[in-house]
């Protein structure tokens, strides 16, 4: 499902006069949306290269290369690179939690949603209105919360806190993605392997797994992407001694200057994740348009027809 | 250090407080504290010392993380120093409040001599009231370091007065000074001529008025906003005697003397609220913008919104100039008449640091000559060394080696520079500038005080 | 597939999410209504149950007033977002030359941080930021002043652009999909059968997506309404939202007062679950009356 892939043929074909030629008006207020959505990076990324650029100038005075050395104190991608920075622990420990809350969230998912696509049972509607929860429940409230519970379970300015804290907005998406995976499934596969005489466990090892498995990597980079993302839940339960790439911005944007240098060069490296999720996604699923699956988990709510 | 990140929307202390789960760090907490009693009664070889320390292994040094300058030289310059000893070393970023909580709440759990998780931070102010009055500092061992020899303890010595009283508290050799700092305020030449700068506050006043929004201090708690209010109840002081009775205990003052004191102040705060960055100008809408911490005061200051900064630290100036944080035309500038406040910042020892030994190896490299030198050279901390104790030679270095000052002499600076207000002072003034200010208190200004002053148990 | 007889494999399946989310997350919400109703004795607060927090936060002015900054800094951006996501969806359901490229550019801000929205709104809008320099090279403005202070206002400008700088994108997504999906070819039966261009969008395009658009705007709204960091940042420091004042009160030096930001919290929560509610229900009286017709 892309922005138009089912269309393509149809767009193709009327391409100039055709049946749908969109206007010139149009075309022209696309392109403005164009430029808003891809300029603002521009600056940023420019700014990571500055030495100087104080008011009023419209474009740096001085750039990193040609003064890093008058300079005592590592600046700019110099100092983000040292170790004064600690980006690298916030790197390290933003990849760590989000490939562990992503194994996490695929293996406690993985069950359900192969239920739910399964079986008609009740209570089904239930569960699967209180599975979306978490996306809908303010999180600054479970943030809190979960905060005051950790701290009697000894979990705060942990791993593990944070890790198992991630969990509550990864898992609605994790389900959501999975189960709609096991609904495509076409079970004549399991019952030809059936008939066949494959046990249970083989049947699943050798068939279920291998049909489903773009589905559950889309889930883990789906819950990937959304752990690297997560800021406030990071910053309660790690009571702030447990630095990631987005509790790392958040300080640089408390205490920077616009077009600060390393909070520019900061905003590139939060970003990677992100990229990342998108080229892989891509590579993996060939659907351009698989993040519409960040809409997944209330679509049962909302019902309507898919 | 009292350098807090206010900013910070988390207060952890409190909950760093509840959140202790048992370190488990080996300790004979007998061991430690005989180790502590034999160290201070002067019965450690200092070879002794650094070899338990080696034993130890690792120190845990605990700094206010908001200057990236000091967290540069501390682990580009600082590190491999107490590296080449033969002991490791974490240093840890946090708000110093929260350390001093920290430490007060192991101590209250139980975790007595060698068994606490600081060895050493980096202080002085309430912070450092606040450990004395609690009795968890490790003691007197400032001039037990070999570097001592180039401190002035002696109390006859006119030099030693900045070293022995911190915000009016006795030291007593409980902290090794560390780095000096004055507060000065900052313009960019660009746009405000340091020559026609305003000089007073009163000045100040006329400025404000005449530039309306192009003007802002920071928000106590944070350190530079509480003594830029300091500076300001020196000069509207209705007694004209300044600093002065600012300087005892609060207990001496007392509440109704106090509220007298910095009524004048407070008036003036309330005066020029609506002409600061973000206020109405005379229409009197609008909320005043006070950035919640220096950082964020110098961001609006280098984006052209204000035009002065506040920092502590004369050398300031040309570092962040040469580091490109400011233009090249910033200059600073001092207040001659109501001074500008000098402080000393420490580092300090807490009675249950795990590696004691470690603590007292690390803070001895610290306080070398060339480790001043050093810290001088790379980011503009004025040294605390006593520079009378050493060879001519090893002076000159010294002198050649102070950055440019940027705009004011340092005869200029030495001859305003007065104390801080005394530490038992601090949170009362912030707390009324919290409710008064801040939280636009429709209360009567004397119940407010009073408030401030009941609360904090003065 | 009925039930029947596998109820030990659904049991067995639901298991585990079920308790790790009791855990996760309806424990921590407990932990926070306990509180609220006055169970904290860690602060030194035991007069449970007592609706005391709830009654001094909901008699408060300053808490009217933050929810009412609340609902303006979300419904705004989601209204907003809604009208041009589903506006730009529509302009691209058909390739046009570039529109691989446009797709691309509007993917990014989704997958970024909000703090990453936030980095460029205070880099663009800030009174000293790019947009005012750029203004005072023309010489339309003479000093920072006076720029529209779009950060740190009450007006919440700074907060809302960063909300659509990624939702935007999002019901663009969204919708997108949806159109994409299984009946993209009624449009084209439509128009050959004779229906208008206008008309074909209105009655065929369109009413397909409606649940799409509605999934889009919920999410939306819900974010919006309970986000913390982006007001805290780029809001005003009073008046703001209803997560700032509860942070505000929980990181107070006071501990006793953590309760009442309990209460906060527990309000922003009912609130929130009222309006989506109120939400789901309009929507789908909406969609009852048009199976009807």
């Amino acid at each position: 499902m892309g922005a138009g892939e089912g269309t393509i043929v149809i767009g193709a074909r009327s391409r100039g006069r055709g049946l749908y030629s969109t206007s010139r008006g149009v075309r022209v207020a696309l392109w403005i949306v164009f430029a808003l959505f891809s300029f603002p990076f521009v600056p940023l990324v420019v700014a990571s290269f500055a030495f100087r650029w104080h008011w009023p100038a419209v474009v740096p005075t001085e750039w990193l290369w040609t003064a890093r050395d008058a300079s005592t104190v590592p600046v700019g991608w110099a100092y983000l690179f040292s170790r004064v920075s600690r980006l690298g622990p916030a790197f390290a420990n933003t990849t760590l939690i989000g490939v562990a809350v992503a194994s996490l969230a695929v293996a406690l998912a993985l069950p359900a949603a192969r239920v739910i696509a399964r079986y008609d049972f009740r209570g089904k509607s239930f569960f699967e209105f209180v599975f979306l929860m978490p996306v809908i429940v303010p999180q600054i409230s479970i943030g809190i919360g979960t905060l005051l519970l950790f701290l009697r379970l000894g979990l705060v300015r942990t791993h593990v806190g944070v890790i198992l804290a991630h969990l509550v907005p990864t898992l609605p998406y994790a389900l959501r993605i999975m189960t709609a995976v096991f609904q495509n499934l076409d079970h004549g596969y399991e019952e030809v392997a059936q008939t066949l005489g494959a046990g249970r466990m083989q049947r699943f090892v050798r068939v279920v797994l291998p049909l489903v498995l773009p589905g559950v990597a889309t889930a883990g980079l789906f819950a990937f992407l959304i752990s690297s993302n997560v800021f406030l839940l990071t910053f309660l339960v790690s009571g702030g001694r447990i630095p990631t790439l987005p509790t790392m911005l958040f300080s640089h944007i408390e205490s920077g200057a616009p077009l600060d240098a390393t909070t520019a060069g900061l905003v590139v490296i939060v970003s990677l994740p992100g990229i990342a999720f998108l080229l892989l996604t891509d590579r993996l699923t060939g659907q351009r348009l698989s993040l519409a699956s960040l809409g997944a988990p209330v679509q049962p709510a909302v019902g309507g027809r898919r | 250090m009292r350098r807090r990140v206010t900013g910070r929307a988390i207060a952890f202390g409190a909950l760093v407080a509840i959140a202790i789960v048992g370190c488990d760090r080996a300790a004979d907490p007998d061991a430690a504290s005989a180790f502590r009693d034999r160290f201070l009664a002067g019965e450690v070889e200092w070879d002794a010392v650094v070899e338990q320390a080696r034993s130890e292994g690792r120190v845990e040094f605990y700094h206010w993380g908001g200057s990236e300058a000091l967290n540069s030289w501390l682990e580009l310059i600082a590190r491999p120093a107490i590296e080449a000893i033969g002991i490791g070393v974490d240093f840890r970023r946090s708000d110093t409040r929260d350390v001093v909580d920290l430490i007060l709440s192991e101590i209250a759990s139980g975790r007595g001599p060698g068994s606490g998780s600081v060895d050493v931070v980096w202080i002085n102010g309430e912070n450092f009231r606040t450990l004395r009055m609690n009795d968890a500092l490790f003691g007197a061992f400032a001039d037990r370091l070999p570097s001592s020899a180039y401190f002035a303890f002696d109390p006859d010595d006119p030099a030693s007065s900045i070293n022995r009283f911190d915000f009016g508290t006795p030291t007593d050799l409980m902290e090794m000074p560390w780095a000096g700092f004055q507060f000065t305020l900052r313009v960019d030449a660009d746009r405000v001529d340091p020559a026609e700068a305003p000089a007073t506050f009163a000045a100040l006043e006329s400025w404000v008025r005449a530039n309306p929004g192009r003007f802002t201090y920071v928000a106590p708690p944070h350190y530079i906003g509480s003594t830029f209010i300091h500076a300001l109840l020196y000069e509207t002081n209705p007694d004209s005697t300044g600093y002065v009775p600012f300087l005892g205990d609060p207990q001496d003052l007392g509440v109704t003397e106090f509220a007298r004191l910095i009524g004048p102040g407070f008036e003036y705060l309330r005066r020029i609220e609506p002409y600061l960055l973000g206020g109405g100008g005379r229409s009197a809408r609008g909320a005043p913008i006070y950035p919640a911490s220096a950082a964020a005061l110098q961001a609006r200051f280098v984006a052209g919104e204000v035009d002065f900064d506040m920092e502590f630290g004369v050398y300031d100036v040309d570092r962040d100039i040469r580091s490109g944080r400011y233009p090249p035309t910033v200059r600073n500038i001092i207040f001659p008449e109501s001074g500008m406040i000098k402080d000393m910042s420490y580092l300090a020892i807490p009675r249950n640091a795990p590696a004691p030994a470690a603590a007292l190896v690390a803070i001895d490299a610290l306080s070398t000559p060339e480790s001043h030198l050093s810290k001088l050279v790379e980011i503009g901390f004025a040294p605390a060394i006593d520079l009378a104790r050493l060879d001519p030679e090893e002076r000159a270095r010294f002198l050649a080696a102070a950055p440019d000052l940027r705009g004011v002499t340092e005869e200029a600076l030495a001859m305003r520079a007065v104390p801080s207000v005394n530490a038992g002072l601090v949170d009362a003034i912030d707390a009324v500038w919290l409710e008064y200010i801040a939280e636009q208190s429709a209360r009567s200004f004397d119940e407010i005080v009073l408030d401030a002053w009941r609360n904090l148990g003065l | 597939m009925k039930a029947g007889g596998h109820r030990v494999a659904i049991v067995l399946g639901l298991a585990p999410v079920t308790a790790v989310l009791s855990l996760l997350f309806i424990g921590p919400l407990l932990v926070a209504l306990a509180q609220s109703l006055g169970h904290a004795p860690i602060y030194g607060v035991e007069e449970f149950p007592t609706l005391r927090y709830y009654a001094h936060v909901l008699g408060s002015s300053r808490f009217r007033i933050a929810l009412l900054y609340t609902l303006y800094y979300a419904v705004v951006p989601t209204i907003v977002s809604t009208v041009a996501g589903v506006a730009l969806a529509l302009a691209l359901r058909h390739p046009i030359r570039g529109s691989r490229v446009l797709v691309a550019v509007l993917r990014l801000p989704v997958v970024v941080p909000y703090l990453v929205g936030a980095s460029v709104v205070v880099a663009l809008f800030a009174n000293g930021g790019l947009i005012a320099r750029v203004l005072f090279a023309l010489g339309a403005i003479g000093s920072t002043g006076d720029f529209p202070r779009v950060l740190f206002s009450a007006g919440g400008w700074g907060v809302m652009l960063v909300y659509l700088f990624k939702q935007i994108p999002f019901t663009f997504i969204v919708v997108s999909a949806a159109l994409a999906g299984d009946g993209a070819q009624y449009e084209e039966v439509a128009r050959s059968l004779g229906a208008t261009p206008v008309r074909a969008l209105w009655h065929v395009v369109l009413p397909r997506v409606v649940p799409a658009i509605v999934t889009a705007s919920l999410l939306v709204f819900a974010f919006n309404f309970q986000t913390y960091e982006i007001p805290y940042l780029l809001g005003a420091t009073f008046p703001n939202t209803l997560p700032v004042e509860a942070m505000r009160r929980f990181n107070a030096a006071d501990l006793s007062r953590r309760p009442e930001a309990m209460a906060y919290l527990m309000v922003i929560t009912a609130i929130s679950g009222v309006v989506l509610a109120a939400y789901l229900q309009v929507y789908r009286r909406w969609e009852r009356g048009r199976g009807r017709s």
